[in-house]
């Protein structure tokens, strides 16, 4: 891991948005600033996922991570263009729900984890239902969808939005994640999702591999 | 070898880490109720009268050794005036967050529980099964848990990293409700009080900054509430947060999946007494070879001296679990769970 990296990490794992904002800032005055940031971001997410399944780190410093890099990433990226143009080679579609329930810490780690690593994703949010997310995600034309949940009974529903998002768009990519699919390894098989992220991290490797699949 | 104990008894044995007749269990058995009446969970939390019936019901088909008053964590929220969703298979959750900013928690009211109708249900509950023979559990959800429902985990963490000062104004109001709340349900009938936070298990919430938050506010609401306190942390890991809230009043804790029941009761021998592990969410596609394996190995592990009591992590059964599951954790522990604990069957 670069030096950098460990620095920006050790200033998220305590929240110092501060120092983290330092860090940025060194990395901005830097050459080919994007291509450092992007190795940095990719170190210190893999890194903290690793940290996370290994237990230890806790849920509060998972979250502070994604969210002090995503607000740190868009606050550097849109000083110049680059942003929109990382987007646009970003050929699928992409959202994230917390279906049914309303226990959305996961959704929003992993949306800040994405976000951070400059890809677009619609929000849908959450509380909401297997038929809303359903028309919601053919109206958008979506090709990836991330499923959070944290209630068994919502982890359930899965597999009907997953029987009726495939008959419809049969290349739709349903990746599942939440504490229901980690502790039933597998339940995210019996819903039929097609990938399950154990990690925000990981989440971020599906979509990517998905993605430069589809280049 | 001691005859058969009531529930009552034994529960209060097992939690002084002294082996009684057999080791207790709890099946918590919250909306599993409305699944035993054949109502919607939302009619069956609407009366008192509902759940008294059911818990009677459920302790006659299931023996387990407790009545269990609680109902559902947003009944907290909505004695502040927030809502609760209604599912047909689940525990309701907390609508919209009834803090959105700052200014929110300046102009919060502290509820007065005596007047809450909402709270009042809990208390007619606890008042109809208290001094039968089996003990009642009451629940109160910790003031440093309670934001997580007040105002959704994300802007929670960040009010506790980045605006400490709004945060401990918002504790003290809670540790005012939660006080009263916690010695009210003891008045009405509960026998102890499970001191619900999920947020002091160190998966959650990193050590040092529990040290200067939640464990501050645990051993300071432990002093006010009046009467036996069992700690749960829901199906978090607590191995690492024991040593910090031990403590006179606390006479249990729960513990998760993650935890080792033979290192905790190694490392708190006696100190504490430990409810747990069984997982709701695999218990729900167990066989009866199923139950036998995880119980008995619950058993073998952490029954000797007392100290145990049998239950899942969460605190609430899941509605997917079959009663022919409860029915078959009740026969193994009655057959395996006898004291002394035969190491080898």
């Amino acid at each position: 891991m670069q030096e950098i990296s460990e620095k920006l990490l050790e200033f998220l794992l305590i929240g110092n948005k501060i120092k983290a904002d330092k860090i940025f800032n060194e990395i901005f005055q830097k050459e080919n600033p994007f291509i450092l940031l992007e190795k940095t971001l990719i170190e210190v997410m893999d890194k903290v996922g690793d940290l996370w399944e290994l237990q230890e780190i806790s849920l509060a410093q998972y979250y502070l991570v994604g969210v002090i890099c995503e607000e740190l990433f868009k606050k550097y990226t849109e000083k110049t263009n680059v942003l929109g143009k990382i987007q646009k080679q970003q050929k699928l579609n992409l959202a994230i729900v917390t279906l049914e329930d309303y226990h959305g810490l996961g959704r929003k780690i992993v949306l800040s984890f994405l976000n951070s690593a400059g890809f677009e994703i619609k929000d849908y949010g959450l509380g909401k239902t297997v038929n809303e997310v359903f028309e919601r995600s053919l109206r958008d034309k979506i090709d990836i969808l991330l499923v959070s949940t944290l209630m068994l009974p919502a982890a359930l529903k899965v597999k009907e939005l997953v029987k009726k998002l495939k008959e419809k768009k049969p290349e739709i990519k349903i990746v599942v994640g939440g504490a229901p699919f980690r502790i039933d390894e597998n339940l995210w098989k019996e819903v039929e999702a097609d990938e399950f992220g154990e990690t925000a991290s990981e989440a971020v490797k599906i979509v990517r591999r998905m993605v430069e699949h589809e280049k | 070898m001691k005859n058969n104990l009531t529930s009552r008894e034994r529960v209060f044995t097992a939690l002084s880490c002294r082996e009684p007749d057999r080791v207790p269990f709890f099946l918590a058995l919250t909306f599993y109720g409305a699944k035993e009446l054949g109502m919607s969970i939302k009619e069956y939390f609407s009366s008192s009268k509902n759940v008294i019936y059911a818990q009677k019901k459920m302790r006659e088909k299931y023996k387990h050794d407790f009545y269990y008053g609680f109902y559902y964590a947003s009944l907290e929220i909505e004695a502040f005036g927030g809502d609760s969703i209604f599912y047909d298979d689940g525990p309701p959750n907390a609508g919209e967050p009834i803090i959105k900013n700052l200014s929110d928690i300046d102009n919060l009211n502290i509820p007065d529980v005596k007047k809450s109708d909402v709270l009042r249900k809990v208390l007619e509950t606890q008042e109809a099964l208290k001094g039968l023979d089996a003990p009642v559990i009451g629940v109160m959800v910790s003031p440093f848990s309670l934001p997580i429902m007040q105002m959704g985990f994300d802007k929670y963490i960040e009010l506790i990293y980045f605006q400490r000062d709004y945060f401990w104004k918002l504790m003290k109001k809670n540790m005012e409700f939660s006080t009263t709340w916690a010695n009210l349900q003891l008045r009405a009938g509960a026998d102890v009080i499970v001191y619900f936070d999920a947020l002091l298990s160190t998966e959650m919430m990193p050590k040092d900054i529990l040290q200067e938050t939640g464990f501050l506010i645990a051993k300071e609401m432990f002093k006010k509430i009046e009467g036996p306190i069992v700690l749960h942390m829901a199906s978090a890991k607590v191995f690492d947060s024991v040593n910090e809230i031990i403590d006179p009043k606390v006479a249990a804790v729960s513990f998760s999946k993650l935890d080792d029941i033979k290192k905790l009761k190694e490392k708190f021998k006696g100190k504490v007494a430990f409810v747990g592990n069984l997982d709701g969410i695999s218990m729900r596609k167990w066989t009866y070879e199923d139950v036998e394996k995880n119980v008995r190995d619950l058993i073998i592990r952490g029954a000797s001296g007392g100290g145990l009591v049998i239950s899942d992590s969460h605190g609430e059964i899941p509605w997917y679990v079959s009663e022919e599951v409860l029915v078959a954790i009740s026969e193994v522990v009655q057959r395996y769970g006898t004291y002394p604990i035969k190491k080898v069957i």
